[in-house]
Formats: C-alpha cells, sequence, structure tokens
C-alpha cells in the first residue's frame, strides 16, 4: 500500500504542477490577486506531495518491499541499512525523483521565505518552475516509473553495485542534485524577470541566498564525487562540474553591488553579466573538455587544457577585481567580505589540488607478497600481512601496509587496502586506502592473487602530489558559503509587497 | 479499500489548500472580494484536480498489488520457491530445443508439482512416461509411480480412474510394486469397499522386511480405515 500512495501522490503532484504552470502566471498577467497567491499555496503543496512520493519510496528501500522493481533491482536484505537507503536514487527513477523532490523544496522554500518579492514576480517564477516539474513528472510518470511493480513475488534483490557502496559514492549525486535544482530555481527567477522588469530592487539580494545554498550544495557534491573518483576526474562521475563553475560565475555576478544593478534595471544587468562572466564562463567550458580529455590517454592534453583553464579563471578573477575597483571595494558589498575571500582561496586551493593529483600524479603496478618491500616515489613501501574477515555483505582480504620516506624514516603512513568479494553481485570491489602524506595522497589498491603463487598479490601504488588540497578546497568553498549567507534580515517592510 | 480512502483523503486536503486563496476573503486587504471568476476556478479545480489526479494514478498503477516486507515476513518457503522459479526457465529453453529430453521433462514436471501446479506436472509426467516407455527405459515404472501420485494430487487425494489405469499399468508389468498395490487398495476404500482395502493392506505389510518405508504409512491407513468403518458401525446402531 506504502509504494501506491507514493505514486499515486506522485499523479496529484503533475495535475498540481500542471495548475501550478497555469494559473500563477494568468493571475500575473491579469492582476487577479487571488490567482497570483494560488501559485504560493501549490508550491508548497507540490513539496508535500513530492515528500509522500519520496518517502514513501524510500521506505519501501529501507523495509525491502520487493514488489518494486526499483528495490528488486537495487536493493538486497544483506545489504547495509545506509546503503539500502542510497540505493533508492541509486537508478534512473530514483535519481529523476529525488530531482523532482529537491526542485519542489526550492519552490517550496521560494514560497514560504520568498514574501519580500513583488507578487506579480514570485506567480511568474513559480509559473515557471510548475512547468518544468510538469514536464519531469510527465517524464517520471510514463518513462521511468519509480513505483513500477512485480508481479510475481522474490525473495530477494540482486543488491546494490558494489562501487556505489561508499558514503560518497551514495550521497554525491543527492548533493550534485540540491545544488542544480537550486540553480533551476535561480533559472525560473531569471525568466520572470525577463518577462517584465518589476523585480531589479531586490532580484539579486534576495537570489543570492538561494544561489548560496545551492552553490554550496553543489561544491560538496563535487567534492563528495571527487573522493568517489579518487580525484582521478571521471567524467562519468564529475560531467557536473562544468554546472558548477557556471554557478560559481552567476554567484559571481549576484554580488555586485544593489545599487548598481537598480540604476541599471535588470535586463542591462543580466547583459552586462554575461559578458562580465565570458571568460568564467569560457573557463568552466575549458574545464570541462579538459575532463573529458582526462579520460583519455593522454595526459598532457588534459594537463594542457587545465592549466588553460586556471589561467582563464584568474584572467577573470582580475578583470572582476579590476572592475569592482580591487580589494577596497570588497568590503563594501553587502555581506560576507571574509567568505567571498575564503571562496576565492578555496578555489584557489582546489584547482591547486585537482591539478596536482591529475597532472602530476605517477603510479606503479607490481607483484608483491607479504613481507616483501618496494620503494616507489622516494617512499618504501613494505607489504606486512594479509588478514581474511566477512563484512555485513562482503567477504574480504585486508592487506597491510607500512610507508616509510626515504628522507625522513622516522615519518611513515600505514594503508589497509581492501580487496572485497560480494557473494549476492557477483562481483569484486578493490578498495583503496588513500592516506595524507603532508599535502601529498599516497594511494595503496590491492588487487587480484596471483593464479599460481595465491600469496601474491597485485598491487597498484600511486602518488598524488597536492592530492590533499581538492578536499581542503571543496570543503573550504562549502564553509565560505555559509559564512557569506546573510545572518540579518535586510531592513524594509516585512511581509509581501502590496500589488 | 484503506489506499482508496488514503488517496481520496489526499486529494481532498490538496483541492481545499490550492483552491483555499481562492476564496478566502479575510486575507485580501486591499479591497479586491472574491469574483465569480475565482469562484468558477475553484470549483472546476476542485472537480478536475481529483479527477485527473485520480484517472492518472489508476492508468499507471497497481492498487491490487499488496507490499511483501521482505524484512517482516519468514522467507523460508518463498526460498525453496525461488529456486523452482529460477530453474523453470532453462528448463523450458531445454525442452523447446529438444522436446524429447527425458530428464528435463522429469525436471520440469517435479518443479510444477512442488509449486502446486500439479495439472500441468502431469502432462510433463505422461509425456515422460511416453518417452521412457518408447525407449525400454528401466526406470519406467518409478516414472509411472511419480505420474499416478501426481494424478491423485491433481484430483485432491482421490484416486480418480486415470490415475487407477497408471496404477494398474504398473502392476500388469511389476505386480508387487508397493505404491500401485497402497493406492489400488485406496481406490476401493474411497469406493466403499473398506474391508477389500483393509484385507489388501495387510497382505502387503506380510510381504518384505518390517522396516520399509512405506509400511508405516500402510498401517496408518489401515488404522484410519478400521477407525472410519467403526464410526459408521457405530452409526448404524444408534439408528
Amino acid at each position: 500500500m506504502i509504494p501506491e500512495l507514493g505514486h499515486f501522490a506522485l499523479a496529484l503532484a503533475c495535475v498540481i504542477a500542471a495548475v501550478q504552470a497555469v494559473v500563477p502566471l494568468l493571475g500575473a498577467m491579469t492582476g487577479r490577486t487571488g490567482w497570483m497567491r494560488l501559485g504560493r499555496r501549490s508550491a508548497v503543496t507540490l513539496g508535500g506531495l513530492l515528500s509522500i512520493s519520496f518517502f514513501a519510496r524510500l521506505l519501501a528501500f529501507a523495509l525491502s518491499d520487493f514488489t518494486l522493481q526499483g528495490v528488486f533491482r537495487h536493493s538486497h536484505t544483506m545489504d547495509p541499512s545506509l546503503y539500502k537507503m542510497t540505493a533508492s536514487w541509486s537508478d534512473g527513477p530514483g535519481l529523476l525523483l529525488l530531482a523532482a523532490w529537491l526542485f519542489a523544496l526550492w519552490g517550496f522554500a521560494a514560497a514560504r521565505f520568498g514574501g519580500r518579492f513583488p507578487a506579480r514576480f514570485l506567480s511568474r517564477a513559480l509559473s515557471a518552475q510548475g512547468a518544468i516539474l510538469f514536464a519531469l513528472l510527465l517524464f517520471i510518470l510514463f518513462a521511468a516509473n519509480p513505483f513500477a511493480r512485480l508481479d510475481a513475488p522474490v525473495v530477494d534483490g540482486l543488491g546494490l553495485s558494489p562501487a556505489l557502496q561508499s558514503i560518497p559514492a551514495g550521497f554525491a549525486p543527492a548533493l550534485l542534485l540540491a545544488g542544480g535544482a537550486g540553480f533551476a530555481l535561480l533559472f525560473c527567477f531569471a525568466l520572470a524577470e525577463l518577462g517584465k522588469h518589476d523585480g531589479a530592487a531586490v532580484f539579486a539580494a534576495r537570489l543570492r541566498v538561494f544561489a548560496l545554498i545551492g552553490f554550496a550544495a553543489m561544491t560538496a557534491g563535487v567534492t563528495l564525487g571527487g573522493e568517489t573518483a579518487e580525484w582521478s576526474w571521471d567524467p562519468r562521475r564529475n560531467a557536473m562540474l562544468f554546472f558548477w563553475l557556471a554557478g560559481g560565475a552567476i554567484l559571481q555576478a549576484l554580488y555586485l553591488p544593489d545599487a548598481k544593478i537598480a540604476a541599471r534595471g535588470t535586463a542591462a544587468w543580466l547583459k552586462d553579466a554575461l559578458k562580465r562572466n565570458r571568460l568564467s564562463l569560457a573557463g568552466a567550458a575549458a574545464c570541462a573538455a579538459g575532463i573529458l580529455f582526462s579520460s583519455l590517454p593522454h595526459k598532457e592534453t588534459a594537463a594542457a587544457f587545465f592549466f588553460v583553464a586556471v589561467f582563464v579563471f584568474l584572467g577573470a578573477l582580475h578583470r572582476l577585481l579590476e572592475k569592482t575597483g580591487g580589494l577596497r571595494r570588497w568590503r563594501n558589498l553587502p555581506q560576507g567580505f571574509t567568505g567571498g575571500v575564503l571562496l576565492w582561496l578555496g578555489l584557489a586551493v582546489f584547482l591547486a589540488g585537482a591539478t596536482g593529483a591529475t597532472c602530476w600524479r605517477s603510479e606503479k603496478t607490481l607483484w608483491m607478497r607479504p613481507s616483501q618491500h618496494a620503494v616507489f616515489a622516494g617512499r618504501d613501501v613494505l607489504f606486512t600481512d594479509v588478514t581474511a574477515g566477512i563484512g555485513v555483505n562482503h567477504d574480504y582480504d585486508r592487506g597491510m601496509f607500512a610507508v616509510f620516506r626515504l628522507d625522513a624514516p622516522d615519518a611513515h603512513v600505514f594503508a589497509l587496502p581492501e580487496a572485497r568479494w560480494y557473494p549476492v553481485r557477483q562481483e569484486r570491489r578493490y578498495v583503496t586506502a588513500a592516506r595524507r602524506d603532508g599535502i601529498d595522497v599516497f594511494a595503496v589498491t590491492m588487487g587480484a592473487r596471483d593464479m599460481r603463487d595465491h600469496a601474491k598479490r597485485r598491487l597498484r601504488l600511486s602518488l598524488r602530489p597536492l592530492g590533499a588540497l581538492g578536499p581542503l578546497g571543496g570543503w573550504l568553498m562549502v564553509l565560505a558559503c555559509l559564512l557569506m549567507l546573510p545572518l540579518r534580515r535586510a531592513s524594509g517592510k516585512n511581509g509581501e509587497v502590496a500589488e | 479499500m484503506t489506499l482508496y480512502a488514503l488517496c481520496g483523503f489526499l486529494c481532498l486536503v490538496t483541492a481545499l489548500k490550492i483552491v483555499a486563496p481562492l476564496l478566502d476573503r479575510g486575507r485580501f486587504r486591499h479591497g479586491a472580494g472574491v469574483t465569480g471568476a475565482d469562484r468558477r476556478l475553484a470549483a472546476v479545480l476542485f472537480c478536475l484536480v481529483p479527477v485527473f489526479a485520480l484517472s492518472l494514478y489508476l492508468s499507471l498503477g497497481r492498487p491490487e498489488l499488496p507490499s511483501r516486507f521482505a524484512l517482516f515476513h519468514d522467507v523460508t518457503a518463498l526460498m525453496d520457491r525461488q529456486d523452482d522459479l529460477l530453474a523453470e526457465e532453462p528448463l523450458r529453453v531445454l525442452l523447446e530445443e529438444n522436446p524429447e529430453d527425458l530428464g528435463a521433462l522429469l525436471q520440469m514436471a517435479g518443479l510444477n508439482a512442488r509449486l502446486g501446479r500439479d495439472a500441468r506436472a502431469v502432462v510433463f509426467y505422461e509425456h515422460a512416461v511416453r518417452i521412457a516407455a518408447a525407449q525400454d527405459n528401466i526406470l519406467l515404472e518409478q516414472y509411472m509411480q511419480s505420474l499416478g501420485r501426481t494424478q491423485v494430487d491433481a484430483a485432491h487425494g482421490t484416486v480418480d480412474a486415470a490415475a487407477m489405469r497408471t496404477f494398474d499399468a504398473i502392476l500388469k508389468r511389476r505386480p508387487e510394486d508397493p505404491i500401485a498395490l497402497y493406492y489400488a487398495a485406496l481406490f476401493k476404500a474411497q469406493h466403499g469397499d473398506e474391508q477389500g482395502a483393509i484385507a489388501d493392506w495387510t497382505k502387503m505389510l506380510s510381504t518384505g522386511t518390517p522396516l520399509v518405508y512405506w509400511k508405516w504409512n500402510v498401517r496408518a491407513a489401515i488404522a484410519a480405515a478400521r477407525a472410519h468403518l467403526s464410526k459408521a458401525k457405530n452409526n448404524q446402531d444408534k439408528k
């Protein structure tokens, strides 16, 4: 019954989204206050309905309801509880439902806390959100139904892919989608503003909160995605990086002084923002191209693209500082000077870490037996032992490695990589042990046994110079966004702006 | 029913929530009252939102399928069934490739019998017995025993004419076959000749070693037949 209730809530949400797409827009065009207020009410209702739908599917995964196709394909009773829940958005339909839910929550926030927006402006924005949500829900219902059922009863599911059984891999998509949905709402506000220019005075100031939270979520998602891909910029996992960089450019544009935006008019400001950020957007494109190229064997091409991206970004930063009159003018920004500085610092640290880990990385693959040692990248790697054990839903062999620096033998780190066997999926997963060694990261992956000598293991040793800076920069940027959130209310009349 | 009640409640709450701003006179502080267009839109939305939502759901949803939370039910019986369900498809493919595959036929028949599909199991066993007879297979009598017992199961425990023909065929080939003798006696008992059945079963007990597995069943059958007879006799005495 619970999945069917979730399915019904999804169908009802689709109808409400259609109403939200049409009625508030008509209200804004004809000046009917009640019709415009209906937009806010329906956005709140949509948030509630999609919450019912999302949690119904989550509950089906948590309680292993194998009558649901998605649960059967991506869950198993032996899977750890946390991964049973993250499995609910591990497939296409689940991911789309999560995206719709997060987008509806952003709409809920805009309707609930957007009282200071002019009513016509907010109605047009919510109408655009309703239209996007209606199309998305229609697609979900007819092409990727998250509540598709199985006719025949089954005892157990096929289990979650081992590659997704880690906290970064589980939560990175959710955070990326949360950020993406936030920027989709910004797009709705931009659409509303481009139609009629009556929100100029509050447009940028109010949207900063949405942009900051969206950017923080997306940054956290990119950082976790980087952890999942071991900072090797797997384009399948980090394609969102392009949107993230574009989001950063939008955020930068939104931090122009309010007075300047109001004086020029919003349309002129938007045009100017696009021109102003052309270098940032070009940098974003170059980075995306670099990411795509990094999946090819031509590492030099990837490195070249990355350096181009770094310099273009520095150019964009320089241009911004030049236009705003240098660091002195940063103090005149409405709030978050410290956050702003920290954001750029985080970006620089992040780019340094990503560049070092990708371009200057060195790797070595070799066969070793316990008690043997090898010298690699100025370090002596001692393979001490292998122990076997049983995890929640897998068997594992855990290798024990001690890594000594040749120039400082007292400084050493331990690494415990695992070779796991998941019996339900009949798949192996080699969990890399990445250990910070100063600002570098030293990683050990323990692979398959030698067919003739079972004590011998295939190992991959890798050194990622500056690798520890990548996640540090990412989390610095998240912190910066939180610091930049306006903590005090802007002065002005409480409540909705009268029509 | 509970699902429909919850869906109806959700519809009602949602419809009331979204039409409320159209009819809420108290919230309009700037002079504008509730107009006819507002009322008409409220009425249309109140009627159409539930109708569209229910239509959409009923065209896609499966309200007849209940949930089965694996964490809360005993899976042992289902697991046995699961093995058979998983084995069915490869056997079906084997039989498509070679309908005379005796091994696949017997496995398919046994699988269907375990899944409770006795009528289908009988069809597979009949086919297997025909092929085994044509091959003069040394295990033919055993296959015929399985066929006869499945025929009895398909008739809900009654030894019907078809099953009796099978057991007669076994007795022609092997007159001392205990399974066929047992069911032949059971046929008599089920058709009113309980004394004859008891005599046949008693004769069976005198043959073979005393610890043969089927003798326990025969003793139980004799006890049941005797109890039935004495009950019938008591009823007659009372009358």
